[in-house]
C-alpha cells in the first residue's frame, strides 16, 4: 500500500511576471495513512500553500499532489481564524460539511452533537457564534472539521489565536480524539513545543521557497500525554528542532535585511 | 518667567491627569437590567420617532392658525387632513391612492426580483458577469423615465408599461449594491465551504445568500423608496386612465390647489415610510444572528 499524500517535485508560484513570487518547492514528501505530522517553518515559507493544495483550494504550478482517497471529500480543513458562519448556530456550523455531503438533518445533528460534547460544547448549540469566545469558536471550527470524519485532516495553526491554557487543554483534547481513531494529520504550527507533544513526525521546512529541510521522527509512546513535555528526550528534541529553524529564520531575516 | 500659554496649557495637563484619575468603570443601566434597558430604550426611540414630526407637525398648525405663514401657500396640517377627507369623498381619491399603489407594489416587487436574480448569478459567475455587466452599465446610465414613451408605445397605454418603468428603476439600485456584496463576501467564508466540497448551489445557499441578507434588507428598503419616488414622477408624466397619486398632485399644480398638493405629498411620505418600515420589520425577523441598531441582542 503506498502513501497516504505524495507530493513530488511540488512548486507554486503567486503573481505575474514583476511580481511573481516563488512561495512553495520544489517539495517531495510522504506521509503514511493514520500519521499525525506536524509541519514547522519560518513565516511566509509556504505551509498554508501546501495545506491548501492538499485541501484542493490552489493547485501546484508544477508536480503532483496525490492523496490515496477512498471517498471524493477526503480532506476537511480547520483554518486559522475559524472561519465558522456566524449566521448558523453552533450545531448548524458543526453539521455544515455533513449537510454539503447530503447527510439526513437528523443523523447530522446526532453526529454533530456527539462531537459537540466530545469539545465540551454540548450546552452551546444553539448559541450564534458572536456569542462565544475565541477558543469555543475555535472548538466549534474543529468540531465541523472532525464532524465529516474526514481521512485527512488538515489544521493550519489551529490553536495560535488562543491563550496558553486554551491551548494546552485544546492539544489534550486533540490527543484524546486522535488517539482514539487514528487519521491522517497534517498540523501547522509555529510551536515546537505543540509540534512534538502532538506529532509522530515533525517536517521542517526551509524560508521561502519552502522545501523540507529535515524530517525527525518523535520518539514518544502513545497514548501521550501533555507530562511527556517533563522528559529529557523531549528538550532535546526541541532544542535541536530549534537551532534547524533558528538557521532558517536567521537566514530569511538576513535575506529581507539584504533587499 | 513662564508664558502665559505655557502655563494655561500646564493647567490643562494637570487637568486632564486629575480626571484620568478619577475614570471609573461600573455596572450603567444596560449592564444591570439588560433586558429592561431594552425595552426602555425601545420605548424612548418610538416616542422620539413619533414625537419629533408631531412636534413639527404641531408647530406648523400653530404657525398657520396665527398667521405667522402663509396658510395659502402653506396649509395646515389640520386643513390637509380635512382636504384629505374632502378628497376622498369627491373625488374618488381611494381608486387613485389604490391604483398608485398597485403600480408600486407590482414594480417594487419586479424591480427587485429581477435585481436580485441577475446580482447573484453575476456575482458568483465570472463568465455570466463578463458577458452582461457592460450591456447592464450602459443602460445603467441611461435616464429611465425617457424610456416612458417608447414602452408606453410598445406594451400600450395602460398600467403595464409604467410598472415595468418603475421596475426597471429600481433594478439598478438593487442589481448595484447587491452585486457588490456578493462579490465581497469573505475569501475565508468560501474557502471554508469550497474545503468541505460544496457545489454552486450549496456555495450561495450555505455562505453567500445568508452573507449578503443582511446588506440586500438595506438595499430593499431604498428599493421601496425608489419605487415611491418613480411611481410619482412617472404619474407626473402619464397616469392611466388619468388616475394615480402623482397625477393628483400634478394636476394640483395646473388648477393651483397646493392644498390638494400638500395632501398628496402627505399621503406619499406615509407610503413611503410605511413601505420601508415593513421591509426593515422583514429583515429584523430573517436576520436572527445580528444585532439589531437599537443594540438590543438577539437570542
Ligand atoms: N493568494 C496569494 N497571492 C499571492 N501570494 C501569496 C498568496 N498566498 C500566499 N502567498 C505568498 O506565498 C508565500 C507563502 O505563503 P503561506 O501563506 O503559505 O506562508 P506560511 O508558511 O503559511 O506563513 P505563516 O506561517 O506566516 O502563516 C508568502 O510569501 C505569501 O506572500
Ligand atoms: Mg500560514
Amino acid at each position: 500500500m503506498g502513501p497516504k499524500i505524495r507530493a513530488s517535485a511540488v512548486e507554486r508560484y503567486f503573481g505575474t511576471q514583476s511580481d511573481r513570487v516563488h512561495a512553495l518547492g520544489p517539495l517531495d514528501l510522504e506521509i503514511e495513512q493514520g500519521e499525525f505530522v506536524c509541519i514547522v517553518g519560518p513565516s511566509g515559507c509556504g505551509k498554508s500553500t501546501f495545506l491548501r493544495m492538499v485541501a484542493g483550494l490552489i493547485n501546484p504550478s508544477a508536480g503532483t499532489v496525490e492523496i490515496d482517497a477512498k471517498t471524493d471529500q477526503p480532506t476537511a480543513m480547520v483554518f486559522q481564524d475559524y472561519s465558522i458562519y456566524p449566521w448558523k448556530k453552533v450545531l448548524d456550523n458543526v453539521r455544515f460539511g455533513l449537510d454539503l455531503a447530503g447527510v439526513p438533518k437528523k443523523e447530522g445533528n446526532e453526529r454533530a452533537r456527539s462531537y459537540l460534547a466530545k469539545l465540551g460544547l454540548a450546552d452551546r448549540e444553539k448559541s450564534y457564534p458572536a456569542t462565544l469566545s475565541g477558543g469555543m469558536k475555535q472548538r466549534v471550527a474543529i468540531a465541523r472539521a472532525l464532524a465529516v470524519e474526514p481521512e485527512i485532516l488538515l489544521m493550519d495553526e489551529p490553536f495560535a489565536a488562543l491563550d496558553a491554557q486554551m491551548r494546552q487543554i485544546l492539544q489534550e483534547e486533540l490527543l484524546a480524539l486522535w488517539q482514539a481513531d487514528q487519521r491522517t494529520v497534517l498540523f501547522i504550527t509555529h510551536s515546537l513545543d505543540e509540534a512534538i507533544l502532538l506529532g509522530d513526525r515533525v517536517l521542517v521546512m526551509s524560508s521561502r521557497p519552502g522545501r523540507i529541510i529535515a524530517s525527525k521522527k518523535v520518539p514518544f509512546p502513545r497514548p501521550r500525554r501533555g507530562d511527556v513535555r517533563n522528559t529529557a528526550e523531549f528538550a532535546a528534541l526541541q532544542g535541536e528542532l530549534w537551532d534547524l529553524l533558528r538557521h532558517e529564520v536567521e537566514a530569511h531575516l538576513a535575506d529581507i535585511g539584504s533587499k | 518667567m513662564v508664558s502665559p500659554h505655557l502655563q494655561a496649557q500646564a493647567v490643562a495637563e494637570t487637568d486632564r491627569i486629575e480626571s484620568q484619575a478619577k475614570l471609573v468603570r461600573e455596572a450603567r443601566g444596560i449592564d444591570k437590567d439588560p433586558v429592561g434597558y431594552a425595552r426602555r430604550r425601545r420605548i424612548l426611540f418610538t416616542i422620539l420617532g413619533f414625537g419629533v414630526p408631531i412636534l413639527i407637525l404641531g408647530f406648523w398648525q400653530i404657525a398657520a392658525q396665527n398667521g405667522w405663514i402663509n396658510a395659502k401657500f402653506y396649509p395646515s396640517p389640520l386643513d390637509n387632513l380635512r382636504q384629505l377627507r374632502q378628497m376622498f369623498d369627491k373625488r374618488d381619491f381611494a381608486s387613485d391612492l389604490g391604483l398608485t399603489l398597485k403600480r408600486l407594489a407590482w414594480g417594487w416587487l419586479w424591480g427587485s426580483l429581477s435585481g436580485v436574480v441577475f446580482a447573484y448569478v453575476l456575482g458568483m459567475s465570472r463568465v455570466v458577469r463578463a458577458a452582461f455587466e457592460p450591456t447592464l452599465n450602459a443602460l445603467y446610465t441611461v435616464p429611465k423615465i425617457a424610456l416612458l414613451t417608447p414602452f408606453l408605445i410598445i406594451f400600450g397605454f395602460k398600467d403595464k408599461p409604467v410598472i415595468i418603468l418603475i421596475s426597471v428603476t429600481v433594478f439598478f439600485f438593487v442589481w448595484v449594491p447587491t452585486q457588490a456584496g456578493v462579490m465581497s463576501v469573505s475569501e475565508s467564508y468560501r474557502e471554508a465551504a469550497t474545503s468541505f466540497g460544496a457545489n454552486g448551489w450549496q456555495m450561495f445557499r450555505h455562505v453567500i445568500w445568508p452573507a449578503t441578507l443582511p446588506g440586500l434588507f438595506v438595499t430593499l428598503r431604498v428599493a421601496a423608496s425608489v419605487s415611491v419616488l418613480s411611481v410619482i414622477g412617472i404619474e407626473f408624466a402619464y397616469a392611466p386612465r388619468s388616475k394615480g397619486l402623482g397625477y393628483v398632485i400634478n394636476t394640483a399644480r395646473q388648477t393651483f390647489e397646493p392644498r390638494i398638493a400638500y395632501a398628496g405629498i402627505f399621503v406619499a411620505a406615509l407610503i413611503g415610510v410605511i413601505f420601508q418600515a415593513i421591509v426593515k420589520q422583514v429583515g429584523h425577523l430573517v436576520v436572527r444572528w445580528e444585532k439589531d441598531d437599537r443594540g438590543a441582542p438577539t437570542v
